[in-house]
């Protein structure tokens, strides 16, 4: 075993800390969050107004996705950050960003009422497959299906970004999506990215800096915040981005943190989900590119499933696998007319 | 986010501070205890003890003094407190900790592993420069060394984890 194999085992078990909400715990007992009250920086304190505009667990989701968007609007096709010629220009990997944005697209367009444009359209009978599949695990793959299936059929995006001469932020970026059935959904970001510290010994790099700003869709805007991180070593490099995007400004318990990391040719994206304060769900998606095939890992609960799209017959499906207490599974999932899926396995 | 700043961010009433504040010492704090009690519900108890005595004490917190490193002496001596309570019969003092009782050799994750054979020292050192977003640096600051002993401690704690992981196959 090799002292980074050991390293990275390390960090995985040390990051993976489940703190069961205890946030929400302490702050019960300091009575900090009582009300679900913001404390104001004069020490009043503020109830939040939380909006019904979106129903909560559908919001979470749709949040989630909108830092995809984000994180394809950091990095553009081709542009540079706006932070300096040292960070990072991600050429290489700019499709995974771009097929990561454009998957938020097809989601808020179901969200705002526009037809589902999912590229597997037909809807076929389990006949030509094996047994149905159902269970724990297949239950909690379901949730994600909307989200991977849009991922993998994804279609060509455009985005801008500009450096702002006045105004309240100086960065913009546009991000126009395109769905699969032609309609186009507009994504605005505006932020300032301050650096925060910086520090150079001897080939080494350090830089962190400070992300805040508005994403705006339609006639909504979220918040956000965040920070990135960048080390620089002997041609070596780590970044680390975390933000945090808010559904409603005045109300900071409920959000997606999402972290992506990416060390040299690894990268990772991690999400956590909280409402109220208390976190509701938390994954992490790896989606790689390879000539026209798209590959996604999920990994929820120490599960870890891999997820390609087939053409099967008339149509697409897409296969899983996984193991389980030491066996492996495999699975086909058929889209049907209702989004929906039934599962069958495919051993 | 500088752990002061936030102090101070919470002292002036931002609401907000005091989550950030939690979310950048959570792992810290948790695994400050967990170096002592090796006991995952233990430790997650007296993280919460750790932050609730802090918040209720940043009155007394000097905005100059080095709060990441206050907050973890606080998660220590809640730490050792409970150890003492839980094993009535042992007293254990500040600076001597007998580990040995807390130990379990069928212990199999690699962080299992690092507590049995490492002190709590090297333990924590080894855990800290693990959590995401820590610098060699903060964690020099919190745990209050210079970051030359803490890069020493650190490989040497890795190196030892290698072998054992190695040694028992794992």
């Amino acid at each position: 075993m090799k002292r980074k194999d050991v390293e990275k085992l390390l960090k995985k078990e040390v990051n993976a800390f489940d703190d069961h909400n205890s946030l929400a715990e302490i702050k019960g007992r300091l009575g900090l969050n009582a009300t679900n009250a913001q404390v104001q920086r004069d020490g009043s304190v503020a109830l939040s107004r939380r909006k019904n505009r979106i129903a909560a667990a559908v919001a979470a989701f749709a949040a989630v996705v909108l830092i995809v968007v984000m994180t394809i609007a950091f990095w553009p096709r081709g542009t540079q950050s706006p932070s300096g010629p040292s960070f990072p220009v991600f050429t290489s990997k700019s499709d995974i960003y771009a097929l990561a944005g454009i998957s938020t697209g097809e989601l808020l367009s179901e969200m705002g009422g526009a037809s589902a444009s999912s590229a597997i359209t037909s809807s076929r009978s389990g006949q030509e497959y094996g047994q149905e599949a159902s269970g724990e695990l297949v239950d909690e793959l379901d949730g994600y299906m909307q989200l991977v299936d849009t991922l993998l059929n994804a279609a060509a995006t455009d985005i801008k970004f500009e450096e702002l001469t006045e105004g309240e932020y100086r960065y913009r970026s546009v991000a126009v999506v395109s769905s699969a059935n032609g309609s186009t959904v507009t994504y605005t970001m505006l932020y300032n990215e301050e650096i925060t510290e910086e520090e150079y010994d001897e080939g080494e790099e350090e830089r962190e800096s400070r992300i805040e700003g508005v994403m705006r869709i339609g006639e909504d805007e979220f918040p956000f915040e965040g920070q990135r991180e960048v080390e620089s070593e002997h041609g070596e490099s780590e970044t680390e981005l975390e933000l945090k995007t808010y559904l409603d400004e005045n109300d900071r318990g409920t959000y997606v943190r999402f972290k992506q990391e990416i060390e040299n040719d690894e990268q990772s994206y991690a999400y956590e989900i909280y409402k109220n304060g208390e976190r509701t769900d938390e994954f992490e998606l790896e989606i790689e590119k390879e000539a026209d095939e798209t590959e996604i890992s999920l990994e929820k609960n120490g599960v870890k499933y891999e997820l390609k799209e087939q053409r099967r017959g008339n149509g697409n499906v897409i296969t899983v696998e996984y193991e389980n207490g030491g066996r492996h599974y495999k699975l086909v999932a058929v889209p049907q007319e209702n989004g929906k899926y039934k599962y069958y396995h495919n051993d | 986010m500088d752990v002061n700043k936030l102090v101070k961010r919470i002292k002036e009433g931002d609401g907000r501070a005091f989550d950030e504040l939690y979310e950048r010492m959570r792992k810290a704090v948790y695994y400050t205890a967990y170096s002592i009690l090796r006991d995952p519900d233990a430790s997650e108890n007296v993280m919460q003890d750790a932050f609730v005595r802090f918040y209720q004490s940043l009155d007394s917190v000097d905005a100059r003094a080095n709060a990441g490193s206050y907050l973890l002496a606080i998660a220590r001596n809640c730490a050792i407190n409970e150890y003492n309570r839980e094993k009535r019969s042992v007293s254990v003092s500040l600076e001597t900790l007998d580990y040995l009782e807390a130990r379990s050799p069928s212990d199999t994750g690699v962080l299992d592993v690092a507590a049995r054979v490492l002190d709590e020292r090297a333990f924590k050192v080894l855990v800290l420069c693990a959590i995401d977003g820590y610098k060699r640096r903060e964690v020099a600051e919190m745990l209050e060394m210079p970051i030359g002993t803490v890069t020493w401690i650190y490989n040497k704690a890795v190196e030892t984890l290698r072998q054992t992981l190695e040694k028992e196959g794992l």
